[in-house]
């Protein structure tokens, strides 16, 4: 860990080659989904007996014609690919390369390497490892004792976010758990939390969920439940087109929002607390008050809809409760 | 008078025959008495202490079905689905618990308690917490919501029970509490909440 918090050495490729949208194809119905990553997913379900992993971001070339290698002490770079050959700066280091094909270009303390990507033409690269960064996808897949397990490569220690999304179509037979973060109880020494800002979605399922994040804001669209999230500062967005809340809904965050969208056909009994509550739906109020939580008031309402047979338990903490109409 | 001239005084009462008369009739007496009547005994002892087995045993049995039939069905329920994998059945369990049941029962609390420090699900440990702070005088309760402390390393789960012990003024928090602060690993949002709480309850 001391090692990482010292140098980092970022090898990044510089130019994506072409967009595969290829698929990997797990069998896999029953049992628990286990995903421990911070990468973007886009999961939606569906009545089918396989979990089908799809990659929606470009994907990386091993053997990109420029290979940036950055030496740091303290700070750490990043590169991304704006357009094809030109580099986006992102820190301190200043670059130039030659546009000479086949040169390999020193500038300070970075190496640009040049690399012949004719040569691999009509060839497949070998081994086990390299089938599933040939679909593009960049996480470990591990099955075993009716468990699937999706992982970052790097859990426990520094994890970087990219541009990497996934989508991940998965059978409503079996059950979702879902970390946004690693699974591992260390937390970073280095105090580097990376998290991406754009909402990781699950969308038409109809089997039991846990999603459980630090910052990430989470976004379920047609889940019907049992669903049961916890998150410390990351929105909550549930919203329902087709489908409405047939089970149990248990959302706790500490002060990130919690917007819920009720459809007619509802009938719910509401647990909610929040700095404040907010909504545009005739509800039946039972209980409210206002509840001292230690360091600050927080509004407390007991809410019903329809006839009051599903429980939605909803904790914002000190983050604010939106219920509003489909 | 010596031993010698009490022998011969009573020389008669020496005699071998009479003796052995004498010693026969008290062998025999004895002999009824140890062995044939005591096997009798035996038997009926045998007997009062199996009879008195049985009425133990049906006392027992009573006294279980008594105790079997005081689990009404809204309890074994309760008790089902606190023990099911299901995190969703646990947690319908545990708010069943907290809007519904609200007793103090010992089985049910104990099982409360095991879930605070062995579910894996920062859900069912914070509905759990808000279920067992209802009963703040149950000093068992008390010491585990500590011990829990001391243990939880989810920062959500973390809060809940920083914010619960101040709520109830456990002066024994402030250790752990001062471990949450002086260890790197913890989340700074926890950090915040441990100092929030120790000024509040050293007040």
């Amino acid at each position: 860990m001391k090692k990482t918090k010292q140098l980092f050495v970022f090898v990044l490729t510089i130019m994506f080659i072409g967009v595969y949208a290829q698929e990997k194809k797990i069998k896999f119905n029953k049992g628990t989904l286990k995903i421990c990553s911070s990468k973007q997913f886009q999961i939606e379900g569906y009545d089918g007996d396989e979990v089908i992993i799809e990659s929606l971001h470009e994907k990386k070339d091993t053997n990109a014609p420029w290979v940036v290698q950055g030496v740091s002490n303290s700070n750490s770079y990043s590169y991304s690919s704006l357009k094809k050959g030109k580099l986006a700066k992102v820190s301190t280091v200043t670059s130039s390369y030659s546009k000479k094909k086949n040169d390999s270009v020193v500038t300070g303390r970075v190496v640009f390497f040049n690399n012949d990507l004719n040569r691999k033409n009509g060839l497949k690269k070998l081994g086990k490892k390299s089938q599933n960064k040939d679909l593009g996808i960049y996480f470990i897949i591990e099955q075993k004792d009716g468990e699937l397990l999706f992982k970052d490569q790097n859990q426990g220690s520094f994890i970087m976010t990219s541009n990497e999304k996934y989508l991940v179509k998965i059978p409503n037979s079996i059950k979702l758990k879902w970390h946004t973060n690693n699974c591992s109880s260390e937390t970073n020494e280095n105090g580097v939390r990376f998290f991406s800002s754009k909402a990781s979605s699950l969308s038409n399922f109809d089997g039991e969920v846990e999603i459980a994040s630090t910052l990430n804001n989470i976004k379920l669209l047609d889940v019907t439940g049992p669903a049961v999230i916890n998150t410390i500062g990351g929105n909550v967005t549930v919203e329902f087109d087709k489908k409405y809340p047939k089970n149990l809904y248990s959302i706790y965050t500490n002060n990130g929002f919690i917007d819920i969208q009720i459809p007619n056909k509802s009938n719910l009994l509401l647990d909610v607390i929040g700095k404040s509550v907010y909504s545009d739906l005739d509800f039946k109020v039972l209980e409210e008050e206002e509840v001292d939580d230690i360091w600050q008031k927080t509004t407390r309402m007991k809410l019903q809809y329809g006839t009051g047979k599903i429980k939605m338990k909803l904790n914002g903490g000190f983050g604010n409760i939106y219920l509003r109409k489909k | 008078m010596t031993i010698k001239e009490f022998i011969q005084e009573h020389k008669a009462s020496f005699n071998e025959d009479k003796m052995s008369q004498q010693a026969d009739i008290t062998f025999n007496k004895l002999l009824k008495q140890e062995l044939h009547q005591s096997k009798r005994q035996k038997v009926i002892y045998l007997k009062y202490v199996a009879v008195a087995a049985c009425f133990a045993v049906v006392f027992s049995a009573v006294l279980w079905y008594q105790n079997l039939e005081s689990f009404t069905k809204v309890e074994q329920e309760l008790m089902a689905n606190l023990d099911d994998n299901s995190v969703g059945k646990r947690l319908e369990g545990i708010y069943t618990f907290n809007d519904d049941y609200k007793k103090e029962d010992a089985r049910i609390i104990n099982r409360l308690i095991e879930i605070i420090h062995k579910d894996e699900n920062a859900n069912v440990k914070i509905a759990t917490i808000d279920a067992l702070v209802q009963f703040p005088k149950n000093e068992k309760i008390r010491k585990n919501l500590i011990k829990a402390l001391e243990e939880e390393e989810a920062p959500l789960v973390q809060i809940k029970l920083i914010k619960t012990l101040t709520f109830l003024r456990e002066n024994r928090a402030q250790k752990p509490l001062e471990k949450i602060i002086n260890d790197n690993q913890t989340f700074q949002i926890v950090k915040n909440n441990a100092t929030l709480a120790m000024n509040e309850i050293k007040k």
